[in-house]
């Protein structure tokens, strides 16, 4: 599959617009935040604070902070995908009844103890 | 039970008004709801395929998808997230057009997108002029942010079936669940039966 390249430059008519990730105009942006904003849900989940853990992304490797991931919330589940490779670390869909997680993209996390 | 999903879109519940399936409000908008960053698909570099189980691939390009039969659809789109646009206006090729030359006995596909999105729907739910690859909305190309250059339009499903960015149909003997279904979505998504969960 193809075509997904987030290492593209903004165009050239449209030098500041900050998301890299969409062309033309600003109104056409897609947001997404860093891993804080999933910091609440998994809070809920867990009790723990994933903001400062180490996470692998399964797809490429990388070893990042949590913090650092791409978050996507506008959508009908929240998607954090790796700041490298942008792939898919972790899905997080809440229905009426049940949580669904998916954290198949992520190989393994780092958490630190409270000490 | 603390809501955790934002989907950042809200508006008036409505009520009687009989087009609205249960549960959804009316918006004037159109949220931007996407799994992930945008795919930049140049026109020159699009394809659209439909894969069959025997291994046959049937492929267009843009300007050979531009050359089959256009139509112009008024339709009322559905968002699972509670949201419904009505009256939206699109133009593209039906999916009959598309499997015109298709011989197949599968009953159901999996649509992909550029990026990696994918999205199951039964093949009864493609034909019948009931679906389209759109590349026009409201008079104008579609929007990238929207699925541009083009996208599916499944309007009588929820809209995360009208996969954006869509780059092809594989054919499947089974119902395989895609990038929402495998996470908590129903396998097909009818807004008037509230299909919204598994």
């Amino acid at each position: 599959m193809s075509g997904n390249n987030g290492s593209d430059s903004p165009d050239a008519t449209d030098p500041g617009l900050e998301d890299q990730d969409i062309a033309g105009r600003v109104a056409n942006a897609i947001p997404h935040l860093d891993g804080n904003a999933v910091a609440g849900p998994l809070w809920e989940l867990f009790r723990f604070d994933i903001v400062a853990a180490i996470g692998r992304c399964r797809h490429c490797g990388a070893v990042r902070a949590f913090g650092e991931t791409m978050v996507y919330v506008d959508a009908p589940g929240i998607v954090v995908r790796c700041a490298s490779c942008e792939g898919v670390l972790l899905r997080l869909v809440e229905t009426p009844t049940r949580y669904w997680l998916d954290v198949s993209g992520l190989s393994y996390l780092q958490i630190d103890r409270e000490v | 039970m603390v809501g955790i999903i934002s989907s950042g879109f809200h508006g008036r519940r409505q009520s009687g008004n009989p087009a609205l399936p249960p549960g959804q409000y009316e918006t004037g908008s159109f949220p931007v709801l996407t799994a992930g960053p945008a795919p930049r698909i140049p026109t020159d570099d699009w394809e659209f395929f439909i894969t069959t189980e025997a291994g046959q691939r049937h492929a267009w390009s843009w300007a050979a998808f531009m050359a089959l039969p256009q139509m112009d659809i008024e339709t009322d789109i559905h968002c699972v997230t509670s949201w419904s646009k009505l009256g939206t206006r699109w133009r593209g090729v039906s999916l009959d057009s598309l499997f015109e030359n298709v011989e197949t006995n599968c009953r159901f596909t999996m649509a992909h997108s550029y990026g990696g999105y994918t999205t199951n729907v039964a093949l009864a739910d493609l034909l019948g002029g009931r679906a389209w690859v759109a590349w026009e909305f409201d008079g104008e190309p579609l929007e990238r942010a929207h699925g541009g250059p083009a996208r599916l339009l499944v309007p009588h499903l929820y809209f995360w079936k009208s996969a954006k960015w869509i780059n092809g149909i594989e054919l499947t003997q089974d119902d395989v669940p895609g990038f929402w279904e495998s996470n908590g979505y129903h396998l097909h998504g009818d807004p008037w039966r509230e299909e919204r969960y598994s």
